[in-house]
């Protein structure tokens, strides 16, 4: 499922969902999505495979049972079975995701970021 | 740069007021005008040497008029305004804003709102209805958000 970036301030339904959030806005249909992308008020964010990132390409390969394929995945995935599977603990995964998540809001094309 | 394509007319505006229990109402379905303005504070200042004058600005303020058919249904504009104005003159009420409609995409404007004015011209001859003018000084922020709902 895709996530966006929100740019402008989004009223749902009297609760305002504040810019610079990220949702997924699964309340609204593809095209009530694609109209919010129009309007500029959210900009969909980048998932690309974690295989692309640097210094991922090893993580990314043992990830890969788990399911887990695109820096979305990883994301949304159980921090503790990540953490179990990488032999890591968890606020090592922790990290990790914070590593990536700037590159997820990152909006420079994918061979100028880090 | 080409010409917008996505230029939006006012025909299907959504138009909001609270009623004097603090529940918002839309009352499109009697009114037909609403002007928004916005504007910021500014100064000028001038120095010897140079021609043209340093220009300062800072602070936010709106006000907003609109035009209200002057009906008797107790939920409708002009109930709603006299109410607030005759009842509770000096309270902040809310008042939203849907442009073009309230449409997913559209632009919700949102915010207290003082009532400043409310006219009710009479004139003998018009057979035309009776169309009352209000308005309002922003009380605070006013918010401009996108529709997601």
């Amino acid at each position: 499922m895709q996530t966006y970036l929100v740019l402008r301030d989004l009223d749902k339904g009297g609760v305002i969902i504040p810019a610079q959030s990220r949702t997924r806005l699964e309340w609204l249909s593809a095209e009530d999505q694609a109209k919010l992308v129009m309007v500029g008020a959210v900009r969909p964010l980048a998932s690309p495979p974690l295989t692309v990132l640097a210094g991922w390409k090893i993580r990314a390969e043992k990830l890969l049972p788990l399911g887990i394929e695109t820096l979305e995945q990883f994301l949304e995935a159980d921090v503790k079975q990540i953490a179990r599977v990488m032999r890591v603990k968890p606020v090592t995964v922790r990290r990790w995701r914070s590593e990536v998540e700037a590159w997820h809001t990152d909006d420079r094309p994918p061979e100028k970021r880090g | 740069m080409a010409q917008t394509t996505t230029a939006v007319n006012a025909c299907d505006v959504v138009l909001q007021v609270d009623n004097a229990s603090g529940s918002l109402v839309d009352v499109s379905g009697s009114t037909n005008q609403a002007n928004l303005d916005l504007a910021a504070a500014s100064a000028e200042t001038n120095t010897f040497d140079g021609d043209w004058a340093i220009i300062k600005s800072c602070k936010k303020a709106a006000t907003l008029s609109m035009q209200a058919l002057y009906s008797v249904t107790e939920t409708e504009a002009l109930n709603i305004l006299m109410d607030w104005f005759f009842n509770s003159l000096g309270t902040s009420r809310t008042i939203q804003i849907d442009v073009p409609s309230s449409a997913v995409g559209g632009d919700r404007y949102s915010g207290e709102w003082t009532l400043e004015n409310l006219s009710v011209p009479l004139t003998a001859d018009d057979a035309g209805v009776i169309l009352a003018s209000a308005s309002f000084k922003n009380d605070g922020e006013l918010v401009r958000s996108t529709i997601a709902s």
